[in-house]
């Protein structure tokens, strides 16, 4: 076939874009990772921090509940045990399993406390690509492309594109790398302080709304379950403002009878129930309830 | 077929490249080529929705073609109108006029409901049914020759690029492009394209879908927060449907072009607008242009009595907002448009100049006016539009913003202070500072590899759907 020159000019010009695309993708990759890996603190740090140089003797994974509702301090007075708090802000089992693939590979620690969050480790909810923002720069480590593969097969094509891994990303790990302003203190422990926000209660909260499993969510559940190694894996509801229904856990209550694996459900707690004293809004414990639970933890907990 | 979808970044160069196999002299085959890509599209979504395309285009083709042979041309326009709109009204409405003979009934206590629908609207059904009647009526009012082929008509309804959400091409406009022999390429016209595509699709996928965090987050749950956070919200609200609808149409101008068509512009920076009058000059032209030609001016348009002419443009924007959707909220969105036109017309709003500063105070209201009627449009219920406005006013209320969260307003500032950059450059500088446009082939190339860089490091990926796309 014969192409016209104009055409032929086109296809050049769209080439050399591509390329100069090409290049400009590779250096971002390498700019990135290497601000990533030697960034001075900050949520980049703490990322670091968790698959890289924990060597605890427990962890606690979870999303925000989990950040703010386990206070390290007390589980080491207690159990005289070292502990570090792993959770993330808007994390699910998803991310979380994945986060538990790339730590065990440089050690397992003796105990796995994992806070239960119905929205993000069970029920269906926002788009499971929300879950994979951190892993996408620790693609390349084992087990991690096929998580990626689950949620949805094209995000293999999509992690050639080094700014893509970076998307949403590159401004935290700039500011963390030249001047981190949030600094990772009491081990991942982020209290949150001051009274009840009652303007972040919705009084039309539905106990019984209808609601539906993911599958996904819970086939990685499962794989927790059967994966984690000579640590002992203990789940947690921590408690709820609104109370959360049992019937919402239904599938991990079961997966933990068949595995004896211990499920505490604070989330109905009538010690917390409405107790505005204990948090912060509707689904966090502040610094005082986060103590509190903690400390009734630690005493069920039994080791 | 959705523009930010990871299908479209595959398909189209595919599309692309066997459409340019074709010889510019086999245009037939060219045609025939894109309508099958076109109805392969429609068909992946919901198979037997086609149907209702097909059926669609073929009764306006029909009817047109009998207009040309009868001597009973208002029966024709009138029976072939309203069995193309028949689909439409069937999907898109009959739940609502359902529920509203309920509501009546049961005021005389007469409880009888029809079973309600439960079925997905055919995707672009209000784009391709209003460009089918617009054609329709073309024929009967002699503006244009009915088509003979059907193929070429078919692909004029049917062409992928503005199925989904417009731009409601005409047919005087497009008809011709698809009839011609076309050139084998247009250099100037896919380079155009091209940045047409970049473009839009930073404001889709980092302004649109961005701003789209905090007023979803915001708007549904109204109640808990405050009411400058509501008043935020709306703003978003407002900068996300502008951005996202603009940036469709951009892509699917683009799109249109790359492929050698020239398709209908849709937008001209209407958030400056002057007056609501002025808004929608630049807002969704192509169905603006619908409404005038189709509704306003058979209606009698401004050549008659001031409140004729009145009356003319509260039915046409009344028309508009039924349009959009089956829910009061639409309606009475459409409605406030109406009234603040003829507000203005009454005033004498659009004669009066106080020079620059004047026009600042002419953009600001107007853009509150547009803000405060998206409320309506962006609620489900009016109770719930009236709570959010009632909110925004309630000044007992804390004077707190919610905020996203640092990366969110980190990236809503981001890409909105790009948008009004190159939008305050279009308006008010349109010969300086050319970056896509500049004669300096470095600039050019830094410009498009910088919004690509963007749209890589700062997009929105999670490809959801294009606001108009619902309508």
């Amino acid at each position: 076939m014969l192409i016209s020159e104009d055409m032929k000019k086109f296809l050049i010009k769209i080439a050399i874009f591509g390329i100069l695309l090409f290049g400009i993708d590779r250096l971002a990759g390498y700019a990135f990772a290497y601000m990533s890996e030697n960034a001075k603190g900050g949520f980049v740090g703490h990322y670091h921090q968790l698959i890289g140089k924990t060597n605890e003797d427990i962890l606690i994974f979870g999303s925000s509940r989990a950040i703010h509702h386990y206070n390290p301090t007390i589980i080491e007075d207690s159990l005289r045990m070292s502990c570090f708090n792993c959770g993330q802000e808007g994390s699910g089992i998803i991310q979380n399993y994945g986060f538990w693939m790339l730590i065990r590979e440089h050690y397992e620690p003796k105990i796995i406390i994992y806070d239960v969050m119905d929205e993000f480790d069970l029920l269906i909810g926002e788009d499971n690509h929300k879950y994979l923002g951190w892993l996408k720069e620790s693609y390349n480590r084992d087990g991690i492309p096929e998580i990626f593969e689950s949620v949805d097969e094209t995000e293999i094509i999509k992690m050639f594109c080094q700014m893509y891994r970076y998307n949403s990303k590159w401004h935290q790990i700039m500011g963390d790398y030249i001047y981190p302003v949030y600094k990772v203190k009491s081990k991942g422990f982020l209290p949150l302080e001051g009274s009840l926000d009652t303007m972040k209660i919705n009084r039309n909260y539905d106990l019984n709304a209808k609601f539906k499993f993911d599958t996904l969510k819970i086939e990685y559940l499962h794989k927790m379950v059967n994966k984690h190694g000579n640590s002992k894996l203990v789940f947690v509801v921590s408690p709820s403002w609104y109370g959360i229904s049992d019937t919402h856990f239904e599938p991990l209550a079961e997966m933990c009878r068949k595995n004896r694996i211990p499920l505490l459900n604070y989330a109905n707690d009538q010690r917390f129930l409405h107790k505005n004293q204990f948090f912060k809004d509707g689904a966090h414990l502040n610094a005082k309830g986060a103590d509190e639970f903690t400390k009734i933890l630690v005493k069920d907990l039994n080791f | 077929m959705i523009f930010n979808s990871f299908t479209f970044i595959v398909l189209f160069p595919l599309i692309f490249l066997l459409y340019y196999v074709i010889p510019a002299k086999y245009q037939r085959v060219r045609n025939l080529y894109l309508l099958a890509v076109s109805y392969l599209l429609y068909l992946n979504w919901k198979p037997v929705y086609a149907l209702i395309l097909l059926g669609v285009t073929a009764i306006t083709f029909l009817s047109a073609r009998l207009l040309e042979q009868s001597d009973k041309r208002r029966g024709i326009v009138w029976l072939g109108g309203a069995f193309s709109l028949l689909p439409l009204l069937f999907f898109k409405y009959f739940n609502f006029i359902n529920e509203q003979i309920f509501e009546l009934l049961s005021l005389i206590g007469l409880r009888y409901e029809l079973q309600g629908l439960n079925w997905a609207i055919p995707i672009g059904i209000s784009f391709f049914t209003f460009q089918a009647l617009g054609y329709l009526f073309d024929v009967y009012y002699k503006r244009i020759a009915a088509e003979k082929d059907f193929l070429t008509y078919a692909l004029f309804i049917s062409f992928f690029p503005s199925i989904v959400a417009g731009p409601i091409n005409k047919a005087s406009l497009v008809i011709p492009q698809l009839r011609a022999i076309r050139p084998y390429f247009d250099y100037e016209k896919a380079v155009a394209g091209l940045k047409m595509l970049l473009w839009g699709m930073f404001m889709k996928v980092v302004v649109a879908d961005r701003v789209a965090l905090y007023a979803d987050t915001v708007l549904p749950a109204y109640q808990h927060y405050t009411g400058i956070t509501c008043f935020v919200a709306s703003l978003m609200y407002t900068i996300q449907i502008y951005a996202d609808f603009a940036g469709y149409s951009l892509m699917a101008i683009g799109v249109g072009k790359v492929l050698g068509f020239e398709l209908t512009e849709n937008f001209k920076r209407p958030y400056f607008a002057v007056s609501v009058t002025d808004f929608w000059r630049r807002w969704h032209i192509s169905l603006s242009t619908w409404l005038k030609d189709y509704v306003y001016i058979p209606l009698g348009g401004s050549r008659c009595s001031k409140l004729r002419n009145y009356w003319n443009i509260f039915v046409t924007f009344l028309v508009s907002g039924i349009w959009h959707g089956a829910n009061w909220t639409f309606i009475v969105w459409g409605m406030w448009h109406g009234i603040a036109q003829i507000i203005e017309k009454a005033i004498g709003q659009q004669t009066c100049d106080y020079g620059w500063f004047g026009k600042t105070i002419k953009i600001g209201i107007t853009f509150m006016l547009v803000n405060f009627a998206w409320i309506f449009f962006r609620m489900p219920t009016l109770a719930d539009a009236c709570g959010v406005i009632g909110r925004i006013f309630d000044f007992s209320l804390p004077m707190s913003i919610y905020m996203h969260g640092f990366t969110a307003t980190f990236y809503i500032g981001l890409g909105v202070t790009i948008l009004l950059f190159k939008d305050i450059r279009d308006e008010f500088f349109p010969k300086k500072m050319l970056f896509f446009d500049s004669r300096y082939t470095a600039v050019r190339w830094v410009s498009y590899l910088f919004v690509m860089t963007m749209i890589l490091l700062s997009g929105v990926f999670s490809a959801d759907q294009f606001i108009y796309a619902n309508f």
